[in-house]
């Protein structure tokens, strides 16, 4: 087990890195920015290094300042966190060549699953069912017409490079998906710096559930039962939970069993997420391969009683998977809301500020993964996650009551937050009824969704 | 950073020519020497007010009390003496040892804080000075520094996160302008320059050469000049950087 760790990453997932670091005896480094300086996994490191200014490119994007980082502080790998260069092929190989062990897939895993239409190809392959998509990137104008002609419309236009909504459209009609691809085209470039695009038929009224899998180097895998991520808005998960309430048990099983075992065949290790979508009807579609450890991750750790990350660490160590499928039992039901400093009266738009008042949640089986402080001053360069608050009850209602509580017990003041909305999806009676579709907010839209359950409440 | 000792080899050990962590043990009955005796000592002294700074030098250890300065330029970063050690107990002092050339960073408390709601951290957040730069130096007899008052000083300070190479014009006593590089700092072999932010006479040299340095760290500090000690700036030949050169006289044409 490696001896001293560099965190690459800010807020709350070097927060709990940090801490699994901390359980297991192992140093932690934490490499930040200069906006970070005052953050609270900055404050809780054995060891903080400064490797850039505010903005990302400098800093967390940058693999010489994050390697020159762990190098000169004596560490023997680096944990990417999720987002920034976490399946950064290329980061993963620098850290590979100056001697530090990636703590994540190796590179040649990472490039394997790069491209998202790839993926989506290699493990058809391996025999997951996909959703039917177009052959290859779209060459032109032309192409995509003749792809979504041959796909059946509605069409959803997704870029290979990256994920998070952006350069995503879904088209009715080839004249709007005309008009939708140069969009598309721009938004990715701006995003990922590839504008590269594919095509998949979209499904109305879906579902969104992913599988969490973690395999060795030894090619043994077990997966960790799935999460529904339905309730987003704009293609931005917001609530996640475990089991899914979708899932009749069959299904479930059938859905674990197959991925988990494309997973192995394709080569992949360490940990990860395979996401799918689930139709009306109950079939299920793979859609694209997370090579990291995922926001979300805290629901299935509830669920199992297994700390994730440390699974990371010890699969990077070149450890053995430390238990078998048999081995894996899923208890209750967990659920997660990520609260984010977003404005609810600006369209959700990010929000910076300092927090002038914060109170944290707690009680039993009440957990709070955040690096929030009184007078912290959130910075405006970065993602708007401030936390995340999961719960976990022996049955589904259990769970919603105590989140409830705890949401009423959360305060953060001083800035805008998701919070309100947060409290309205626990009154919403789709929500509720365990019913919701990936299109619960963004059919109405969130301000309205927000404002219908302000009018109920 | 830990001693190496009892470690086996890491899988892939890097090369023997980059920098390793240090083999010498922190001397903890000599830091609580320091701590106990010396320290309340110096921080008397810096309370009478004359000195802005003071340094001594004790066995193998370099001790430096510096009182924060009473005008900080805008745009400062915030003075930082190498990657931050935790683990002290509050109020008190951060120590550890340094090697010459060695891969040790200066620790340092005394940093940005947040407002006095934020949790309770090591670093002291209320004393009057900062106690920056600690750890052995080479042995020599105690040695007594002050810089008079009154003179705020710029801080050089690194562009990036890597091994600091001084320039051989970038030592106390010589005068910079603006816009001269000092030195590099050596990120995996890419060198960064370190840019003079202003015209000056080095006042002191914190970082050593071969010393790894993050982001924002001071390297040294310059005595900014007024107009009337400017003179004429140096010759070519005389460019931090190149050959050690004689002073100029007052009036010299510089040539070029």
């Amino acid at each position: 087990m490696f001896g001293r760790i560099l965190i690459a990453n800010r807020g709350e997932i070097a927060l709990r890195v940090l801490r699994a670091c901390r359980t297991l005896g192992i140093e932690a480094v934490i490499a930040y920015s200069e906006a970070d300086r005052d953050s609270l996994p900055v404050q809780l490191a054995d060891e903080a290094i400064c490797i850039g200014p505010a903005d990302a490119r400098r800093s967390y994007l940058s693999a010489p300042a994050l390697i020159s980082a762990a190098i000169i502080t004596g560490c023997e790998a680096i944990h990417p966190g999720y987002g920034f260069l976490s399946e950064d092929e290329g980061f993963a190989e620098a850290v590979r060549a100056h001697g530090l062990t990636f703590i994540g897939p190796p590179a040649e895993v990472l490039e394997r699953f790069a491209s998202k239409e790839g993926t989506r190809r290699l493990l058809a392959a391996h025999g997951l069912p996909t959703i039917p998509g177009s052959n290859g990137m779209l060459r032109d104008d032309a192409h995509a017409l003749e792809e979504a002609e041959r796909i059946g419309y509605p069409v959803l236009i997704k870029p290979s490079a990256g994920g998070g909504g952006k350069g995503m459209r879904m088209v009715r009609t080839p004249r709007e998906l005309l008009a939708a691809l140069p969009v598309c085209r721009s938004e990715a470039k701006a995003a990922f710096g590839d504008d590269s695009l594919y095509l998949e038929r979209w499904l109305d009224e879906n579902r969104h559930v992913e599988v969490q899998i973690a395999v060795d180097r030894y090619g043994n895998g077990v997966h960790l039962g799935e999460r529904d991520c339905s309730v987003q808005r704009r293609h931005q998960k917001i609530v996640e939970e475990a089991p899914s309430p979708a899932l009749d048990d069959a299904t479930r099983a059938e859905l674990c069993d197959r991925a988990i075992r494309a997973i192995v065949a394709a080569g992949y290790e360490n940990v990860g997420t395979l996401e799918f979508l689930l139709d009306r009807d109950g079939n299920f579609y793979f859609i694209e391969i997370n090579c990291r450890i995922q926001v979300e991750h805290p629901v299935t750790e509830l669920l199992s009683g297994i700390d994730i990350v440390e699974l990371q660490l010890r699969l990077a160590a070149g450890e053995p998977l430390p238990f078998r499928q048999e081995d894996v039992a899923l208890h209750g039901h967990a659920i997660e809301f990520r609260v984010a400093a977003e404005d609810p009266d600006h369209d959700f738009r990010p929000a910076a500020g300092v927090v002038e008042a914060f109170r944290a949640p707690g009680g039993p089986w009440v957990r709070l993964d955040s690096h929030l402080y009184a007078g912290y001053e959130v910075p405006p360069y970065y993602d708007s996650l401030l936390g995340k608050l999961i719960v976990w009850g022996q049955t589904r209602e259990e769970a919603i009551a105590r989140g409830r509580v705890a949401l009423d017990e959360l305060v953060v003041e001083g800035l805008p937050t998701n919070v309100g909305l947060l409290r309205a999806l626990l009154r919403n009676p789709v929500f509720l009824e365990g019913r919701m579709t990936t299109n619960l907010l963004d059919r109405v839209g969130a301000t309205a969704f927000l404002a219908a359950a302000a009018r109920s409440a | 950073m830990t001693p190496d000792e009892g470690r086996p080899p890491a899988a892939g050990d890097r090369s023997t020519d980059e920098p390793k962590p240090p083999s010498s043990r922190p001397d903890h009955a000599a830091i609580e020497r320091l701590v106990e005796g010396l320290l309340p000592a110096l921080a008397a002294r810096l309370g009478l007010g004359d000195l802005d700074e003071i340094e001594v030098r004790e066995g193998g250890w370099r001790v430096r009390l510096r009182r924060p300065a009473a005008v900080a330029p805008q745009s400062a970063p915030e003075p930082t003496g190498g990657p931050e050690r935790r683990g002290a107990s509050p109020g008190a002092a951060t120590l550890g040892p340094t090697g010459r050339g060695s891969a040790t960073p200066l620790p340092s408390s005394g940093r940005g804080s947040p407002t006095g709601r934020g949790p309770a951290g090591p670093a002291s957040r209320s004393s009057p000075s900062s106690l920056v730069g600690i750890g052995p130096a080479a042995g020599s007899p105690a040695v007594e520094r002050g810089s008079p008052r009154g003179r705020p000083r710029r801080p050089v300070t690194s562009p990036a996160v890597g091994i600091f190479r001084p320039a051989a014009g970038f030592a106390v006593g010589r005068r910079i302008r603006g816009g001269d590089r000092i030195g590099l700092v050596d990120v995996l072999g890419v060198p960064h320059d370190v840019v003079a932010p202003a015209d000056g006479l080095v006042a002191e040299v914190v970082a050593e050469a071969g010393q790894p340095v993050e982001y924002g760290q001071e390297l040294g500090f310059l005595e900014p000049l007024g107009p009337e000690t400017l003179g004429a700036p140096p010759s070519r030949a005389q460019r931090p950087g190149d050959a050690p050169s004689t002073p100029d006289t007052a009036g010299t044409s510089g040539g070029s």
